[in-house]
Parts: structure tokens; sequence; C-alpha cells
């Protein structure tokens, strides 16, 4: 039986690495494709206003972008592929660099945002899709309303105001790294992840109740309970299992909306993440940066949604075999 | 053709825009919400006549002043704290004024983004769907590919090709969204696509546009209002954060994203600046949330029963048998399962109690065969569920006594049902793949039972599950343990609810159905395989159907249901043959066999009425061919034995119909 299943989940993982090649081929599109769009040329941005067009055009030729665009791209690509992602135009640094110094900090409180999303959001989903209507699920039903409504900067100040100002639980500004401190680094992290997180909790939460809700209504469910499994037996073995599929695709939407959110987020701890880097390169026009930060964020995704569709497969077999 | 289908179009989406209106009032929430809405687009409208103060206007004598409801007297900056409401900033602005300003860059955006969004996404939405095959799937790849990064990082990309500004960051929101809606149009042309009506609509010669505008779109229209509706709240969440950001707006203006910025520097000083745009984002976001799932469920279907809950019963509400039945002691003493004297009710929409079922008694031995028949909404499968104590909530049995062999039923606790269930009586269903847990193996599903009821352990339970698995003749029952339900046909996957369901040696096995969703071969086969394990095993079954062919082959006995009610029952020859209540005889001629050749069946006129709506008396005169004026005032409806000829059967022939005697069954 093991081994025919490690079978099944070996196929569906190498049947996703392979959708997930060309995904990243259009990501790498879609940033090359934003360069080209700019009204205007790099080089014009590069040199100031007052650059004459021959300075421009000489630029332009030592920079090879008056070349074929399909060349350009290549060329662009081959380097990308070797972590050349371009000197950043603002940061006067290569983009690599700049982005392998900043993103630990955007994945820490991702990671910390999404821990407290799920965790929360299932356990109130659970609880609430488990008996419908009741007043339990009323209150939780209106937090989750709430909860979703609330913008994860905001209520990053919320808790900067309250834990960190007034009862000084937490540092409001900076970053703690993890091999400085790695208690340090929860404590650093706690607030941006709690901020991230309850929105994001909230989201989970109701789509898990709904899902319960729904498989609770299906007719194994009553099957089971004509065989005599209790409530509980037939929640953890049967229902749960069953339930977690939808919710597994809300989680991989909501890693991208973590992921955006945490780039404001780092400004209201003044945090030195890549967000922060985004924003600045954004109202500077640095493209060269924008481009590398779409390219990295997007590939990250990409990776991301391919792990939560392998365990999507996993939990549901009509997948894996076919 | 085509005018036709149109009429028809528009009939349904009338209607239903009436239902919904109706179920949408009913959604208060939604509905203070909508106002809300609409106070902001008021204040957004009328922007310049509400503020106090214009954006910029600095009051340098009352910097950092707290709200105005609040003691600015230690506030030394502050010297005219009652003209700021809601304080100022460290210039003196009035942050009142900015908020009401505010107010229309987040409607203008939000209308603006939106706007953009559904005119990008819905054609290419609508055109993929539409056209779909390569072009289709080519699209809405690289659509869900753009649909999956973060909205902000798209949004990043767009405001640093165009540069800043409200419109450009509003463009760029737009795009960010568009995806949003051409998944949902896409998702809908397809479901629609399918639809009798687009086909039709194609034969009548109509263009491709035509058919969009006129057939798809009124049916997106309900879907899409709801999107619409949470898609403003999202507009504003990213609007908000790239103002936060000062990426987009510029910074000049005072957005509520930048209202919350500029506050994050004046924290410690003066807090409250945080609130109220936090507050504004923050309502006007769960306003459109709100009203968004407040669309949904006035357009949606209700959730809130499961098959986890039943009515917890009240022991003083349940009336044990006051009325006599027609079954006798001895009868009820050699049985596997009595019901007797069944009233089962639930509360309707309008809070008064419904009665489903109505004094419903039926008796099966060990090794016997008792058919129930009826039409869907007699109340067969209800009756069942009463006799497992699985009847779903809000309903509950309000009546009479279940006793399975020495148990009775009606004072146990939940838990000491469960006990029984599975091992005393357990249940094979109408759609046998859906009654099996669609997440676990075979194997995994059929050996928990049996760990529990009979003490098994787990290689135990699944060597017998196997062994039951070959008794149900699956072949290869090794190999079929260990594979999914979708990889079963429905005779097979009916052949595993019956291992499952004898799998703890259970007297009374129920069969709610077990054959209608199968084919006429594959249905012969579970009905010889029930035969053949009945007479090993001495099942007492209790076999529901509508089919009264069924039933001839199946049963020893039969009981008719008609609204509720037992109306006849005997021996199952003796019915079938010699019926004694005109609706059972009606149901007979409704038979193949009782057909001329060329001409069509003869059918019943009329419906089942509904349990809201019982007629009084019998509740089967508005149909019944012999009915008098007796039959609707309702004398004795109880079952009266009938005295026939044939005295083949032992059980006794009961009708409940008040003139048997009187009328010639021929
Ligand atoms: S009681 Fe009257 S209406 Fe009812 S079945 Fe008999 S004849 Fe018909």
């Amino acid at each position: 039986m093991l081994i025919v299943f490690a079978h099944f989940m070996i196929r569906l993982i190498i049947s996703r690495i392979l959708t997930t090649i060309p995904l990243l081929f259009v990501v790498t599109i879609l940033a090359f494709t934003m360069v080209q769009l700019m009204p205007g040329s790099i080089a014009e941005i590069i040199l100031d206003a007052g650059a004459t067009p021959e300075a421009i055009a000489a630029l332009e030729a030592e920079m090879g972008i008056d070349r074929p665009i399909l060349i350009q791209y290549f060329d662009w690509l081959s380097n990308a592929l070797q972590g050349d992602l371009g000197t950043s135009l603002f940061f006067n640094a290569p983009v690599t660099e700049l982005i392998g110094g900043s993103w630990k900090v955007t994945a820490s409180i991702v990671l910390g945002g999404m821990v407290v999303g799920v965790t929360l959001g299932l356990i109130l989903g659970i609880v609430a899709g488990l008996r419908p209507g009741s007043m339990l699920d009323r209150i939780s039903t209106v937090g989750a309303s709430v909860g979703v409504s609330l913008p994860a900067f905001w209520l990053g100040m919320l808790l900067a105001l309250i834990l960190g100002v007034r009862l000084d639980l937490f540092p409001v500004i900076g970053y703690t790294t993890f091999a400085e401190s790695p208690l340090g680094w929860i404590h650093s992290i706690t607030l941006s992840s709690f901020a991230l997180g309850i929105p994001s909790a909230a989201l989970i939460a109701r789509q898990m109740r709904s899902s319960m809700a729904n498989v609770l209504q299906s007719s194994y469910i009553r099957a089971q309970r004509a065989m005599g499994l209790n409530r509980w037996q037939i929640v953890a073995n049967h229902a749960l299992k069953n339930a977690m599929i939808p919710v597994v695709t809300v989680i991989g939407f909501r890693l991208a909306v973590v992921v955006g959110s945490a780039f404001i987020v780092e400004t209201v701890f003044v945090l030195p993440g890549l967000g922060r880097q985004m924003a600045t390169a954004v109202t500077n026009q640095d493209l060269i940066f924008v481009q590398g930060g779409v390219v990295i964020i997007g590939a990250f995704i990409i990776f991301a949604n391919m792990i939560i569709d392998i365990i999507y497969g996993f939990l549901n077999p009509k997948v894996r075999v076919s | 053709m085509a005018t036709l289908t149109e009429e028809k179009t528009q009939e349904k989406s009338l209607s239903n825009f009436g239902r919904f209106l109706q179920r949408f009032r009913k959604q208060r929430l939604a509905i203070v919400a909508l106002l809300f809405l609409l106070f902001l687009l008021f204040v957004a409208i009328f922007r310049d006549q509400l503020m106090p103060f214009t954006k910029d206007e600095a009051d340098f004598f009352s910097t950092f002043c707290q709200p105005s409801f609040v003691d600015n007297s230690d506030v030394v900056t502050c010297q005219n704290p009652d003209d700021h409401i809601l304080g100022t900033d460290e210039l003196g602005r009035d942050a009142y004024s900015r908020l009401i300003y505010g107010t229309r860059i987040s409607m203008q955006a939000s209308l603006l983004g939106v706007a953009i969004a559904m005119i990008v996404g819905l054609p290419i939405g609508l055109l993929a769907g539409f056209i779909g095959g390569r072009f289709d799937r080519a699209v809405m790849w690289v659509v869900d590919i753009i649909f999956s990064l973060p909205g902000i990082l798209i949004a990043f990309g767009v405001i640093a090709v165009l540069g800043n500004g409200l419109l450009n960051a509003m463009i760029a929101v737009g795009v960010v969204l568009s995806t949003r809606f051409s998944r949902l149009s896409r998702g809908i042309v397809l479901a629609e696509r399918e639809e009798l009506y687009v086909d039709g609509a194609r034969v009548g010669g109509l263009s491709t546009s035509t058919i969009i505008f006129k057939h798809i779109l009124p049916n997106i229209a309900p879907p899409l209002i709801v999107q619409t509706s949470l898609l403003f709240g999202a507009v504003i969440l990213i609007e908000a954060g790239l103002s936060f950001l000062g990426v987009g707006v510029p910074v000049s203006e005072p957005s509520w994203g930048r209202m919350l910025a500029d506050s994050r520097a004046l924290l410690s000083t003066n807090p409250f600046l945080s609130i109220p745009p936090g507050v504004a984002i923050a309502l006007t976001v769960l306003a459109w949330n709100i009203l968004g799932d407040g669309l949904r469920d006035a357009l949606g279907r209700d959730i809130t029963n499961n098959q986890l809950t039943t009515v917890s019963r009240n022991k003083e509400d349940v009336s044990v048998g006051s009325k006599t039945s027609y079954i006798s002691e001895s009868e009820a003493a050699k049985s596997a399962l009595v019901l007797k004297n069944i009233e089962v009710r639930f509360p309707s929409p309008r809070g008064e109690d419904v009665m489903i079922l109505n004094n419903v008694s039926y008796s099966v031995k060990p090794g016997e065969t008792l058919g129930i028949v009826g039409e869907s909404g007699s109340g067969k499968s209800m009756s069942v569920m009463a006799s497992m104590g699985i009847i779903p909530s809000p309903g509950r049995v309000t009546a009479g006594t279940v006793t399975l062999g020495d148990h009775t039923l009606n004072n146990m606790s939940e838990g000491e049902l469960e006990k029984l269930r599975g091992n005393e009586i357990a249940m094979i269903f109408q759609e046998p793949i859906a009654s099996l847990n669609p997440a676990l193996t075979v194997g995994q599903q059929l050996i928990q039972p049996m760990q529990k009821h009979l003490g098994l352990s787990k290689n135990e339970a699944w060597d017998r599950a196997t062994d039951l698995l070959r008794q149900v003749r699956i072949p290869e029952p090794e190999r079929r343990m260990d594979e999914y339900p979708h990889q079963f046909s429905g005779g097979m996957a009916q052949r595993v609810g019956i291992a499952r369901a004898l799998s703890c040696n259970p007297s009374v096995l129920i069969a709610d159905e077990p054959t209608t969703a199968l084919d006429v071969t594959v249905q012969g086969q579970i009905i010889d395989l029930l035969k053949d394990l009945q007479k090993d095993l001495g099942l007492a079954i209790v076999f529901i159907t509508h089919d009264l062919g069924v039933i001839a082959e199946v049963a020893d006995r039969i009981a008719v249901m008609y609204a509720g009610e037992v109306i006849e029952t005997g021996d199952v020859h003796t019915v079938l043959t010699n019926p004694r209540h005109p609706y059972t005889k009606a149901l007979l001629e409704t038979l193949p066999h009782h057909g001329v050749d060329g001409q069509p069946l003869p059918v019943i006129d009329g419906l089942v009425p509904p349990p809201t709506n019982w007629p009084t008396g019998c509740r089967f005169h508005p149909r019944c061919q012999f009915a008098t004026k007796v039959c609707s005032n309702g004398a004795d409806l109880s079952l009266k034995q009938v005295h026939t000829d044939s005295k083949t059967d032992d059980y006794g022939h009961f009708s409940a119909c008040i003139r048997v005697e009187e009328i010639d069954f021929g």
C-alpha cells in the first residue's frame, strides 16, 4: 500500500515540477516586457533630462538595447539564470546583491503571518463549521468579516501602539536576524506576523467554516453516522480531510496576498525588507530593480503554489490518480 | 424559436429578481452597509461643502490637538481644540477635513479601479469561455499566472512603468483585479454554454455577440454583482496600501492611506491620528464585504443543517404507545425491528410544526424482507431514518416507539444509539459512490466501524474487510481495498456499501433505494446478492423503493406509504394482486405490463401534496377517483383488517381507505 502511494506521489511531484517551468518563463516574459513598455528608454532615465540624443544613442548601444528584442530577452534571461539581474539604477548596486540582503526579512514575516493565519483560521473555521448557526458560529463569522476588512498595515499600527508603545512588550521598529538571536528574531517579527496573520486567519476561517458545513451535509457523513461512529470520529477521520481540500487552495491564494501586505507592513515596523526596497525603487522609477523584484517574487510564488498543489493532490485522491 | 428563448430568459431573470429582492430585504446588515456606502458617496460628492478647513490649511496655533471630545488642556500647542473634532497634526491641519477629503479619493479610486478591472477583465473571460479550445487555455493560463501573483507586485510594475499619479495607480489596481473578472466570467460562460438555451439560441441563427449580451450577461449578472461588491473592498485595501507607501497617489493628497502613513511618525505623540483613517478604511471595506455577502446569501443556498446534528429528544414530548397499532403483540415479539405509531415533525420556516410522518407503524422479522413503496415525498426514507435515530435536524420524533430486538430506542442517549448503529442495524444508500468518503481508500473506511464495534485490531479489521469484499463478490479484494471510491463503478461501490453495512453483524439491514441509481443488469445482481446474504445471515431487511417491480422481486411483505402515512400493508403477493386501497391500485396501473401497446402509460393525476398542505381526512382524496364527502371529513383513517377471500398470508392485510368495503377493486 505504501509503495503504491509513494509511486503516486512521485508522479504527482514530477508532473507539478514540469508544469511549473513554463510558468516561470511567463513571469520572466512579463518582467522583461514591463521594461519594454516604458515610454522612452532606460538610457534616458540614466542620463539626465538634458542629455543629447547622441549620448542616449551611445549609451543604448553600450547597453545593447538597440538590438532585436528577442536577442535582448534571451541575453537578459541567460544573465538572470546566472544570478545577474542587472544593476539597480537608484541603489547603484547589483539587484541580486540587494535582494540577497533583504529577502530574509520579508520571508520571516510572511512565514510568521502564514503560521498565525493558518493556525487561527483553521481552529476558528472548524469550530464554527461544526455547528453552523450556533452562537459561537455567529460570533466567529462576524469576527471573520471584520478581520478580513482590516488593512494589515493599520492593524500593525494598532498593535504597535498598544503592545509596543503603550505596553512595551514588543519592539515597534527594527529586525533581529535569526542568527543573532532566535528569540530576538521571534520577538522582532511577532507584531508584524499578527498584523499579517489576523486578516488571513479571518479569511481562512470563513472558507473552512463553509467547507466544513458543506462536507457535513454530504451523504458519506450520514453513512458513517449510520455505522455508529461518533461525532468526533466522523469529524476527525472523515470530514476534516475533505473539508481541507478547498481550504488549501485558499491558503495558496492567501500566500500571495500576505506577501503583498508584508511589503506594506515592513514600512510600519521599519523592517529592512524587500518591500521597502521595491517601494523606493518604484517611486524612483528604478525599473531594473523592480524587474528583478518581480522575477524573484514571482518565482517564489510559483514555487509556493507548486508545493500547495502537491499538498492538494495528497489530500484529494481524484487529482492524484488521474 | 429565438423570441421564445428570449422570453423565457427574461421571465426567468424577472422572477429571480423578485425573489432575490425579497430575500435581500431580510439581510438587515447588508442594508445597513448599503446605506453607509450611500452616505460615503454623499460625503464624497459634497466634499467641499462639508469640509470646515481646506486640506492643507495649517492652524499653527493648534498643532497636535487631541480630538475635541477629550481633554486638551495639557496639550500646550493646541489653542483651538474645539475647532478640530478629530484633532490636528504637527502642522495644525484639521484631521476631520482631511478625512472628508480622503473619502472622495477613496470613492473615486475604487470606482475607477473596479471599472477598469471590469472593462479589461470581463471581455477577456467572456471571449475565452466562448471561443474555448486552445485560445481559452492559453488566455486563462496567463490570467491564472497574473492572478496568482501578489496584487501589490503587479501594481508596482505598472506604476514603475507609468509613473506616479492617482490615475496610474488605479490603472494598476484595475489590471491586478481584472483577472478576477476574467476568471469569473469565463467560468460562468462555460457553465451557461452547457445550458440548453444557448444551444437553442445558436440554432436560431443568432450571432455570437447577441448570445453574449442577451443570453449570457443576464445570467452572469448575479455572481458578477456579488463579486463586484467584494472587489470594491479589495480595491480600497490596495489603494490604501499604495498610498501608505507613497506609491501612486501623490504624497500631497491626503487619501486615507496617506493619512495613516503620516500618522505613523506621530504614533507616540498623537496616536489618535491613526484611528479615524484606519476606521474609515476598515468600515468601508467591511461595508462592501457585508453587502457582497448579503447579496450572495440572497442568491445562494442555506448550509445551516448537517448530517451530524440531531435535535436531542425531549423525553416528555414523545408520547409512547397511546394509540393502538395494527401490529399484534405476538407479531411484535417475533420481529427484529418494530416501528409503532411514529410521528415526525419539522419546524417550518414560518415557525409552526409540520408533521412529516403521521402514525407510521411497520415491523420486520429475521430472514424476512419488508418492502416500503411510495412516491418521493411519501416519507419512506424519513421513516427509516427515524428507526436509526438519525433524523436530520431540525426534525424530531414527536411520538411513537422504535423497538430494535430487545432495545427500545426512544429514551436512548446519542452514545447508546451509536452502539446500536452499525452493530444491530445498518444501512445502504441510494447513491453508492456518494455514500463513500472520497478522500479515503475503501479499506481505510471499512475498518473503522469494526474497530469500534467489534474491538478488532487494525490488522484484524483489515483482513475481515478483505473477506467481506470477497463475500460481496468483488473481484481482487486485496487490490480493491487500496483503491478510492471514484475508482469504483456504481454497482461495485454498492457492494462496498453492503460490505460496510454487514461488517459488524447487524440483525437489521435498511436498504434505501439501493438499486435506483444502477442499471438494470447490475440492479439484478445486487438484489441477488442481498437475497443470498439474507439467507446466510438471517437478516431482517427493510427495502425502500418507488419501483413496484423491484418490490415484487425482493419483498415478502409490503407497506405502501402516501403523504407521510402507511396506507396499505400486507403480504406482497396479496397486496400486489389484490390491492385494497385506491392509491395502491392506481400505482399498480402505472406499471408497464398494464399498458396497452402503443398507448402511453396511465399516470396518477396530480402530485403528492407537500407536508405543509396535507388535505384533511384521507390525504389521497384530491387524487382519488373513488373519493366522496366522507373521505375529506376523515372518519376512521387507521389501518383496518381487510377480509379477503385468500387466506394465504399470515400477516393479515390492512388498508386505510375509509370506503374499502364499498369499492369494487375489480
Ligand atoms: S378514503 Fe376515500 S379518498 Fe381515500 S382512498 Fe378511500 S376512497 Fe379514496
